[in-house]
């Protein structure tokens, strides 16, 4: 921001293409090392070496570690997919008119605040420690969520864009819908849908811990009884990196569909 | 459209409607429950006064200690959150060395950290505490410092050209003010974080709170409990809601609201 | 029907006794008349300009032509029909930017023509004539954010043509462009005019605008925006920007500035 600022502007421009992968890189190797040298200071309960998380867990957990992964996997994906496709359906029928606004809005406004963790145990009292109960509590969450996203989406659509579609002959709510509405809110859903699947895993890892027989939840939650720090730290990291390749994923769809969107940032 | 002009002073079709599916929501519940074990639904009238019979010593207590934890934990995280987020955006170096940290933990979702927090801390206040405060210093920094970065710079060089000459002066003047209706979204996105955390802390190995009385009403398959024990929660979420909203209308008196 | 003096041609638009009053939402409020007695005609094949104040709901009556909104008392007829809606016979140009952002500049000249069910061959002749019309050869699959503000406009007002309405009707169009684009475009409309024959309804506050492309000129009072006088320009149709700098140009020009600015202070 100053006069010097403008030779760190220079720097800042460099570090936005591959070298900021690089430095990232670097980073993280940077972490690693840190972590190995304080781990070797402090107690394995509380600061597990690097190795230890890797290495150990898997000589420990080998058998169960990629079912594990796939299980959660499965009822994030099933929960996300399920609970989002109903909630977009729900989101896009209360904003077809007036009156479902009306009628259902109040109801969506009391379902909102709950906090979905605070439905686990209930959901365990209803279906058991099985599949279903997980999957119904993902897609519940996300459901609420994508209510809320595609009720605000559609509303911010510019009424100019509904105003010309009719004077160009959509005089029928069904062709605005198709032709104006959907496409014109995919950038604003494509975000709401990030949000959601970081969610999603939130609940996964939470529905583990409270009753399930597997996943990685299950591994950590197992691992905290024996006081294996070193395997509750993997699977943190596990989820880490699933949600972060979840939101890879999602991003790229993003960049393909939304092609015509003005970035500014990104 | 239906025009009941003469019901214009009584009630709008709107809280009509509004109204009328939530009384038919009930009602339907009340149906259900009739059909249903009372295992699975319970009748709203066992749920609420069941449950207030059997609970009603450590309602309050068990209301405050949750209020308390979610509170406390939001309050200190959130401030955190915004002066590290401040504080990125003054120093490159801070910037230079927090961004990276920040965006290994971001995809990390934070509930996820729960056991890891009680083995490092222990099963007691502070380590549910700490959990909340985590999160919402997580959800603020990263909001904070998008906010700032999206202060539009003709704010800025107008602020400079009347007379802001120092970093402090624009950044207490100008960006801090811009930023605040972004913050308070941030600020709502944390509140609903920390309940859900605060539940997940709970059921993990909580003496008192809501999430207490839930997860022994499991225990007992005294389904009334746990169904009360949500109430209470999302009633809670609500309350707080409300108060934020409160505080949004106060402080952003200035933003336009989009409209439509 | 009344015939264009000089011309063989009819009236298209009837005005007629129209009243616009927008409804008090509480008694405090009362009702708010924005538009009163309202009665002219326009031609076929003229371009007519509705001029006033600011708030004289010069975009209102345009509106009402369009079927956007319905008049509280008397009619609009379009060929001797009653105008109860939107439709594709009035198409309209909106100030703001309402090309479709997701479609490309052929995706958005095809809308119209998509609904009305015409063939995709059709279409493509359809298509090239009028982005060679406009003047944006090479911008077929070009997507609006790659676009300047005059190059939308002019897509704009080829899907407008592109559907052969009856009218085409234009909200100050140009008010967004700078003062250079705005020239031009007005040329541009006066060229296309020429080449293909439509009758023009637009609204603008720019006086200079409303004499260089009109033929006749209806000037709106303030609030309740009524019918103080309709000038008949007398330019030739052949008019280039030079026109502007002309002695007759600019003493009517402060003759219709007088009239209107004797509106804003009353």
């Amino acid at each position: 921001m100053r006069l010097d600022g403008l030779k760190k502007a220079l720097l800042r421009i460099k570090m936005t293409i591959t070298t900021k992968r690089l430095v990232n890189f670097t980073i993280i190797v940077v972490i690693l090392v840190i972590w190995y040298v304080i781990s070797m200071v402090v107690e394995p309960i509380f600061i597990p070496s690097p190795v230890d998380v890797f290495v150990r867990t898997y000589t420990v957990y080998n058998e169960i570690l990629v079912s594990s992964i796939l299980y959660s996997l499965m009822r994030v994906f099933l929960g996300f997919l399920i609970g989002s496709l109903v909630g977009f359906v729900l989101g896009i029928v209360i904003s077809w008119n007036k009156i479902l606004e009306w009628l259902f809005d109040p109801l969506i406004e009391i379902v909102r605040p709950i906090p979905v963790i605070a439905l686990i145990p209930l959901f365990i009292l209803w279906f058991g420690l099985g599949e279903i109960g997980k999957v119904l509590l993902i897609a519940f969450g996300c459901f609420v969520r994508q209510v809320v996203t595609t009720r605000e989406a559609i509303k911010n659509v510019p009424t100019v864009y509904l105003k010309a579609a009719q004077t160009l002959g959509a005089t029928q709510r069904v062709q605005l819908f198709r032709t104006i509405i959907l496409p014109s809110i995919t950038p604003e859903m494509i975000g709401g849908l990030r949000v959601t699947v970081a969610a999603a895993f939130g609940y996964c890892a939470a529905a583990e811990f409270l009753g399930a027989q597997s996943g990685i939840g299950y591994i950590i939650i197992i691992a905290r009884r024996y006081l294996y720090t070193f395997a509750v730290i993997f699977g943190i990291i596990i989820f880490g990196l699933l949600a972060w390749g979840a939101d890879g994923i999602v991003r790229y769809i993003d960049r393909r569909i939304n092609v015509w969107t003005e970035r500014e940032n990104r | 459209m239906i025009n009941l002009k003469r019901f214009k002073h009584i009630m709008s079709l709107r809280q009509i409607l509004g109204f009328s599916s939530i009384i038919s929501a009930v009602l339907l519940w009340y149906i259900v429950s009739m059909f249903v074990s009372p295992l699975f639904v319970p009748s709203p009238k066992e749920v609420f006064f069941g449950s207030y019979d059997l609970y009603k010593e450590i309602l309050m207590t068990s209301i405050l200690y949750t209020f308390f934890r979610v509170v406390t934990g939001f309050l200190i995280g959130s401030a955190l959150g915004i002066l590290v987020g401040v504080a990125m955006s003054w120093n490159r170096f801070i910037q230079w060395i927090l961004d990276p940290i920040i965006e290994l933990i971001r995809p990390i979702p934070v509930i996820a950290l729960i056991p890891l927090f009680i083995l490092w801390i222990g099963l007691g206040e502070t380590s549910r505490i700490i959990i909340i405060v985590f999160a919402s210093f997580v959800v603020l920094v990263i909001n904070t410092r998008e906010a700032i970065k999206n202060v539009p710079g003709v704010y800025i060089n107008a602020a400079r050209t009347l007379g802001a000459s120092t970093k402090a002066r624009i950044f207490r003047t100008v960006i801090i003010p811009a930023i605040t209706p972004e913050i308070i979204v941030g600020i709502r996105i944390a509140a609903a974080a920390s309940f859900d955390l605060a539940a997940a802390a709970e059921f993990i190995g909580a003496q008192r709170g809501l999430g207490y009385i839930i997860i022994s009403a499991k225990r007992f398959l005294y389904t009334n409990g746990i169904v009360f024990g949500i109430f209470l929660f999302t009633l809670l979420a609500w309350f707080a809601n409300i108060i934020i909203r409160y505080f949004d209308k106060h402080v952003n008196i200035w933003t336009e609201r989009g409209k439509d | 029907m009344s015939r264009n003096p000089g011309t063989e041609l009819g009236t298209k638009i009837v005005i007629r006794d129209v009243d616009l009053v927008y409804q008090g939402r509480n008694s405090e409020y009362g009702d708010v008349i924005a538009l009163k007695d309202i009665n002219f005609s326009v031609y076929e094949n003229e371009i007519v300009t509705v001029v006033g104040p600011s708030g004289c709901g010069k975009t209102t009556l345009l509106f009402l032509v369009a079927g956007l909104l319905k008049p509280t008392r008397g009619e609009i007829l379009v060929d001797e029909e009653k105008v109860t809606g939107p439709s594709s016979q009035r198409v309209v140009v909106f100030q703001e930017d309402a090309v479709f952002a997701w479609l490309t500049v052929t995706g958005n000249l095809e809308y119209g023509l998509k609904l009305k069910g015409v063939s995709s061959s059709k279409r493509k002749e359809i298509v090239s004539h009028y982005i060679k019309l406009v003047g944006l050869e090479g911008f077929e699959s070009a997507y609006p954010k790659e676009l300047s503000g005059g190059m939308k406009k002019r897509v704009d007002i080829a899907r407008c043509y592109a559907i052969n309405p009856n009218v085409l009707l234009m909200d100050e169009p140009f008010g967004s462009l700078d003062v250079i684009t705005k020239e031009r475009m007005q040329m541009e409309l006066l060229r296309i005019w020429r080449t293909e024959r439509k009758t023009v309804c637009f609204v603008t506050h720019d006086i200079e605008e409303a004499l260089f492309i009109s033929q006749r000129i209806v000037i709106l009072s303030n609030r309740p925006g009524k019918v103080k006088r309709i000038v008949k320009v007398p330019f030739k149709e052949d008019r280039d920007l030079s026109l502007k700098t002309s002695d007759k140009f600019q003493d009517l020009r402060k003759e219709l500035w007088y009239e209107i600015s004797e509106e804003v202070i009353s």
